[in-house]
């Protein structure tokens, strides 16, 4: 199969640990996506204070998992998490079309920043449930992920709710990311 | 006008499209660091819970006066203020996104800030019914207008309370303070106030609380706690009662009940902290090296100024807070002997306030947030409230190059100053008396005594370690400015000297040489620096000159044999110049209640020679005039009480005697004069 050695011991003895940061503007859908992903049900989710943490374990990696709350007035403290940050989920309200400039613009205001610049970028275009949502195709135009030519990036449709293409998004994550 | 004790009302709330807002804040504006304000009384994981108590303090970043800044308009105007804060999410389906979350918070200068929960909680209901900035005005105003006209208390009248329960103690000064309230009570209580005081014989067993009286205000004092005023708020028509502690140290923040949530929380910190990790040997921090208890490292850590942050994982802030104010309490020793400890406490904080915390030299915080644990660079010393380890940063800066100079006094190096000791000597060095007193403390908390014993075991302590400091320095630079020695109290050579007791010279070479690196440490810190001032104005304040008191008590405590010359000297002395009210006052708060309080003087009483006897007859007599000298007297045990009641009545006939010898002397004198004169 040609799969490189480490990958191969990980896989084997299960032990690859990543952490991962999931920013996006308020009510993307992040803490709905954590807590699918770690109790594999849908919650009812009301605005995060602050943050939420939960390790998530799949296919024998553990995803630390960081959900960090994000209206306007508290983005600036997203730098405060990119330390040490393997993986970011960057979570788009697909059907919200208004602020997919705004939502641009934070992407790209992250991930140039010199402590992110070796991390992975995966970019859920969720609530595909919803009418009207935009494609996959058409979030990856708008957020301008062309440009970015170093980075490994992988948009992927979701649906929070129902859990639809979450795990798809970790598989990526745990195939992609550089072994310590 | 009366001082306000209430400075602001603050209202904040997590706004769903932009985070975390101020909205409110009556009478004015505290701050323009409206968003950083916000973020504090809106804690990390607030949604995940209904409620969540925080604390935390503004106007922390005052200037120290010794910078060159005057501390009068500073101390005035921008006092350390004290805030209180409620947060609490309500669930609610009919609005967007299913949830609102506001929090209220109390500005105060009173340290006592949790009295003002009740009231909080109520005012915070109103504003979810009625999101207005009239909530917040009714708040202000109730918790304003209350009455509060609590018993003058000295620093030593307070010590004295602190250390006792017992319910009479000064029971005068309540009945003063209510008097004064209760202009028509007055007379009576005045009334059972001299009754009280009157009499020398000892009254065993029987409450001097005086008769039920019409005045509300003398019949209040008789179920009277002592240790609290009580008072009260009226919010929204319903009458809140408030307890304000009394016997509290200057720099005790928070609820200091006994038994309670407090000694909890200490309990707490002894039982969580059990295991340590060490990426470095800190000569600061690990006093008794390898085997330094952990709660010891913290004490160092909190002595010498370090960062130090508690993080309790996904906790409650006010958790986390607890555990910084109980930490406040233990390095200042229990707030009574060291200052500038809440001015460097941040309770709560987050990553909003981090670049804050960061420009402020050693502080102690709390988090809730385990971004902190990764951070080393933030910190010094780590307290996980949930794993219970306490981890020292690898990046803590090493010990200072100035400290190089009292090498020898160096953890690794032999001793040349005391090159007399063996080398036997060094491995016991780390022997010291910490993990004693640690053990003791270990064994207090297991025969569950109450958080008052806990803190004054700790007052103690730090009480020790100035003292020794003060030693240390003597011996090292020839002077100090934090104890009594010779050139401050001369008088004190016929006293039996000045400072601390050790059981012999070995014992005090090497406790001083253990301690000497945290010495050092410490030396360097503004509470080193505020010790120095309290000190200076101490000594200008002091009414008893001519002694160092704690140590002639100390003397008198360790059953060591005191020459009958030195003892006769001592009690001579204490007859001599411990006469005024003031000066009594100042005896008996170095004599606490729960230490046995007068039963080392009582000794005197059985001495062999009969002019000591006398003397402590004479000398207890007259602490027996005194309102509080009167319970510690009753509080002597009874085999102690008898002996002083005989000898009392011994001394007395035999004045009377003596008395009417001169006089019939006089009058024989006098009658043969007359006699001679007839015949």
């Amino acid at each position: 199969m040609g799969i490189p050695l480490s990958k191969a011991i990980a896989k084997i003895f299960g032990n690859k640990e990543m952490r991962i940061l999931m920013l996006g503007l308020d009510a993307a859908g992040k803490t709905t996506i954590l807590y699918k992903l770690k109790l594999n049900q849908s919650v009812t989710t009301i605005p995060t204070v602050g943050f939420n943490v939960e390790t998530v374990v799949y296919k024998n990696v553990k995803f630390n998992v960081w959900d960090v709350g994000g209206q306007d007035k508290i983005r600036p403290l997203w730098r405060h998490y990119y330390t040490g940050t393997q993986g970011l989920i960057f979570v788009i309200d697909s059907q919200d079309r208004d602020r997919i400039d705004e939502a641009r613009q934070e992407l790209h205001r992250i991930i140039s920043d010199r402590e992110m610049k070796d991390c992975l970028l995966l970019v859920f275009a969720n609530k595909q449930d919803l009418p009207g949502a935009m494609t996959p195709a058409e979030v990856t135009e708008r957020l301008q992920l062309h440009t970015m030519r170093e980075r490994p990036w992988y948009v992927h449709p979701s649906c929070a709710t129902t859990g639809e293409g979450l795990f798809e998004g970790l598989n990526w994550m745990s195939q992609n990311v550089k072994s310590k | 006008m009366a001082p306000q004790h209430v400075t602001t009302i603050l209202l904040a709330e997590f706004d769903i499209d932009q985070g975390s807002t101020l909205t409110h804040q009556y009478p004015s504006n505290i701050t323009s660091d409206n968003h950083v304000l916000a973020e504090l009384m809106l804690p990390d994981g607030a949604h995940l819970r209904p409620a969540d108590w925080t604390i935390f303090f503004l106007n922390q970043a005052k200037p120290a006066p010794w910078n060159g800044n005057k501390a009068l308009t500073d101390g005035e105007e921008n006092p350390l203020l004290y805030v209180l804060n409620l947060v609490r999410t309500n669930h609610d389906a009919s609005i967007r996104r299913g949830a609102a979350v506001k929090a209220m918070a109390i500005c105060t200068t009173h340290q006592y800030l949790h009295v003002y929960k009740p009231v909080l909680l109520l005012a915070l209901e109103n504003y979810f019914k009625n999101p207005t900035i009239e909530v917040l005005k009714t708040l202000y105003e109730s918790v304003n207008s209350m009455e509060l006209n609590p018993p003058d208390l000295s620093p030593y009248e307070r010590m004295i309370l602190r250390s006792s329960d017992n319910k009479e103690l000064f029971i005068e000064k309540f009945e003063a303070a209510a008097s004064a309230e209760e202009s028509t009570a007055a007379s009576t209580a005045a009334g059972s106030k001299i009754d009280m005081a009157h009499g020398l014989g000892i009254v065993v067993g029987q409450t001097p609380t005086p008769p039920a009286t019409t005045g509300t205000g003398a019949a209040a004092a008789k179920n009277r706690d002592c240790q609290f005023y009580e008072t009260k708020v009226t919010y929204d028509g319903i009458k809140l009662p408030i307890r304000v502690p009394l016997s509290i140290n200057p720099e005790e923040v928070g609820e200091v009940t006994r038994q309670e949530r407090l000694f909890v929380q200490r309990t707490e910190i002894m039982r969580v902290f059990v295991d340590q990790t060490h990426y470095n040997f800190h000569a600061h921090l690990d006093s008794s090296g390898p085997h330094t208890h952990p709660i010891m490292l913290l004490m160092n850590a909190l002595l010498t100024g370090k960062r130090i942050i508690f993080l309790g994982n996904g906790h409650p802030a006010g958790d986390v807070a607890n555990f910084v104010l109980a930490a406040c309490a233990l390095g200042s020793g229990s707030g009574g002997v060291l200052r500038g400890f809440p001015e460097r406490a941040y309770p709560y904080t987050n990553l909003a306030g981090i670049d804050h915390l960061l420009t402020c030299k050693g502080f102690i915080a709390g988090v809730t947030n385990q971004l902190f644990e990764d951070r080393t660079a933030w910190w010094d010393v780590l307290c996980n409230i949930d794993t219970g380890k306490i981890t020292v940063s690898k990046d803590i800066t090493p010990m200072p190059a100035s400290l190089q100079h009292s090498g020898h006094y160096d953890d690794t190096r032999p001793l040349p100053l005391f090159s007399g000791a063996s080398s036997a000597q060094t491995s016991s060095k780390y022997d010291n008396t910490d993990n004693e007193f640690m053990a003791d403390i270990m064994n207090a908390i297991h025969a569950h005594y109450g958080e008052m014993v806990i803190r004054a075991k700790f007052q103690d302590y730090v009480t020790r370690f100035v003292q020794l400091a003060s030693q240390y320095e003597e011996q090292t630079y020839g002077q100090t400015t934090i104890g009594i020695n010779r050139t401050n109290t001369p008088e004190s050579a016929k006293y039996l000297g000045t400072g601390l007791v050790f059981a012999d010279e070995a014992s005090r070479a090497r406790e001083i040489s253990v301690n000497a690196s945290r010495i050092e440490g410490w030396r360097g810190t503004t509470s080193y620096k505020y010790l120095q001032e309290d000190h200076k104005a101490w000594l200008s304040t002091r009414s008893i000159r001519c002694m160092d008191v704690k140590r002639v008590i100390s003397l008198l405590k360790l059953a060591r044999t005191l020459s009958p010359q030195d003892v006769a000297m001592l009690f001579k002395g204490f007859l001599q110049n411990i006469v005024t009210d003031k000066q009594i006052i100042e005896f008996l708060s170095s004599l606490p209640l729960s230490q046995g309080g007068l039963f080392c003087i009582a000794y005197g009483l059985f001495h062999p020679m009969a002019s000591v006897r006398n003397d402590t007859v004479q000398f207890l007599n007259r602490i027996n005039q005194h309102p509080t000298g009167r319970v510690y007297i009753r509080s002597l045990n009874r085999f102690e009480r008898n002996t002083y009641e005989r000898l009392a009545r011994e001394f007395a006939k035999q004045e009377e005697n003596s008395l009417r010898q001169q006089h019939y002397t006089r009058l024989s004198a006098s009658a043969g004069s007359v006699s001679s004169a007839s015949a």
